[in-house]
């Protein structure tokens, strides 16, 4: 029943990398998410991650996407999250991790927002 | 001729529960057998619902099914399906006698466990009073026996159960309760796959706890962590702690545990039901619904602390309601609203209270309405569900322990209407 989950780079700018990610994020399919940003995390980097194309996401998906911004935290990395659709958006706000998540509407605000080095994340 | 009745009814009872010491459950159709026979009671069956409140299924005993006897039921669509749906006491055949046989609820508590088909030699409301009377005391032996019966656990299951399914309905109270002060209910599916989901009601003096947990995930791992989480947190109450530290409990448990990988989302709450208060702690999950009156339902909305065993940071808040006598209270988990079908849309919670308030206002029990509830989501999903969707409904009835008849009708118990001192025909009742 699962969608499969699709994992492209956008683009790697310096020491930031956007990946686009579409279909569903779940207990099967998250952990190729999380093996993918930890191949691209690196120490004090930044990696966005574009969810427009995300069809559903339940707790494990979220589950990692706490971990892996966790995982950012410790290498001195941001993990941020653009465009989630409105159903993630909802869990993210139902569970309370939207208010530690770095979210921003689009890839490109939050590539802008990113860019600049010195820059800090604007919630 | 009455006090014959009065001590035939007795020496049935008396006679039931003195076997019922020395008796495996598997014993209860031949004992019972034996002693109804004392109130004008023969071919006595008795039937067990299943876990999905599908079919009605003859508990055989050691006696095996007596031949030409029905063993399987359909509830929906069927005349003793009505009785059990409802709770009344019910004539098999349209000839409506005693001797054509009754079917009757056997309700434990108020949970709805199945039916007794009797036939009576008397055809009056002493009879009916007395099949009640024997349904009652059957419930609450099969209650009573069912923690150490594989043949019970056996019997109402109509499919494979897994590891955690397992787990959880052995961790979990009995899905329906009340009192004069309130009416719980309670509901998971998919109920032989439920791998995460787990509620808990309790009763403490003039409080009521509730506790509905949402464990990620939907393995065996899931209902391990469920397991944990609920058991810290009633653990942690068992010892004093507020909601904020049962929720803190919970989190603590899970990071020994699980170190970040596993977290659960819940409701903490506790009902006052002397004064309507209900207070709760929202750790990252679905806001509770209340529904008040024949036609409005809104969220109760509090911010949430993070989900349990994430360790955020979140800082978690005590929200606080004041419930008016009759408002439900609506505990779920995103099975329900979220079930999805690729390329369909959800059930969605407007739906989800739509159907709530529509039965509410219908007054049906609140088991039934959320018999109806599961299956029209189940329906709505051709039967399959990928997450567990679990309700949990209380309604707040008011202060008073010994103001039971609402808590009767809404939990649909039996209907018992009492056997008044005889009164000479045609002479009026007060």
């Amino acid at each position: 029943m699962t969608t499969a989950l699709r994992i492209e780079t956008a683009d790697t700018r310096g020491r930031t990398t956007a990946l686009t990610v579409a279909g569903d994020l779940d207990l099967h399919t998250a952990p190729t998410l999380d093996h993918r940003v930890k191949e691209v995390l690196g120490d004090r980097s930044t990696v966005i991650v574009e969810l427009t194309g995300i069809t559903f996401c339940d707790s494990s998906g979220l589950n990692t996407l706490l971990r892996l911004r966790r995982r950012a935290q410790e290498t001195g990395s941001q993990f941020v999250l653009a465009a989630p659709p409105p159903q993630m958006l909802r869990l993210l706000t139902i569970t309370g991790a939207g208010r530690i998540f770095t979210i921003h509407g689009s890839l490109a605000e939050a590539r802008q927002a990113h860019s600049r080095p010195g820059a800090s994340p604007t919630g | 001729m009455d006090v014959d009745r009065e001590a035939g009814g007795r020496a049935m009872l008396a006679g039931l529960l003195d076997a019922s010491h020395l008796m495996p459950l598997d014993a209860l159709p031949r004992t019972v057998g034996e002693h109804a026979g004392a109130a004008g009671f023969t071919d006595v069956l008795i039937y067990v619902a299943d876990l999905g409140s599908d079919e009605l299924r003859l508990l055989a005993g050691l006696d095996g099914a007596p031949p030409g006897v029905e063993q399987d039921i359909r509830i929906e669509g069927t005349v003793p399906g009505q009785a059990y749906q409802y709770g009344h006491l019910t004539p098999a055949t349209p000839r409506r006698t005693g001797r054509d046989g009754w079917w009757v609820p056997v309700v434990d508590g108020t949970e709805r466990l199945g039916l007794l088909h009797v036939r009576s030699a008397h055809d009056d409301d002493r009879a009916r009073e007395d099949a009640d009377r024997l349904a009652a005391l059957v419930a609450m032996l099969i209650g009573a026996k069912r923690t150490s019966s594989d043949t019970l656990a056996r019997l109402t299951r109509t499919e494979p159960m897994t590891l955690a399914a397992e787990m959880a309905w052995n961790l979990m109270a009995p899905r329906s309760y009340a009192d004069g002060r309130v009416v719980i209910s309670a509901s998971l599916e998919p109920a032989y796959h439920i791998s995460g989901d787990v509620y808990e009601y309790a009763l403490d003096g003039p409080l009521v706890h509730l506790t509905l947990l949402d464990a990620m995930g939907h393995d065996t791992a899931a209902g391990l962590c469920a397991a944990l989480a609920l058991g810290a947190c009633r653990n942690a109450r068992r010892q004093g702690a507020d909601l904020i530290a049962c929720g803190d409990a919970v989190e603590a448990a899970l990071i020994e545990q699980y170190d970040g990988r596993r977290f659960a989302t819940g409701i903490v709450a506790t009902l006052d039901t002397r004064t309507g208060e209900l207070t709760w702690v929202n750790r990252g999950h679905h806001p509770p619904i209340i529904i008040r009156g024949t036609r409005s339902s809104r969220n109760l909305e509090c911010p949430p602390a993070h989900p349990m065993g994430t360790d955020l940071g979140l800082t978690a808040t005590v929200c606080r309601e004041q419930l008016l006598p009759g408002d439900r209270i609506v505990l779920y988990t995103d099975g329900i609203t979220e079930a999805r079908r690729p390329g369909d849309s959800e059930f969605g919670i407007e739906r989800f209270t739509d159907f709530l308030v529509l039965h509410h206002a219908e007054g049906l029990p609140v088991p039934e309405t959320l018999r109806r509830l599961i299956h029209a989501v189940l329906d709505y999903h051709d039967g399959r569900l990928q997450d567990d969707a679990t309700v949990v409904m209380c309604e707040w009835l008011g202060p008073a322990l010994d103001h039971k008849q609402p808590a009767a009708g809404l939990a649909g118990l039996p209907d018992r209407a009492p056997v008044s001192s005889p009164t000479e025909p045609g002479s009026s009742r007060p």
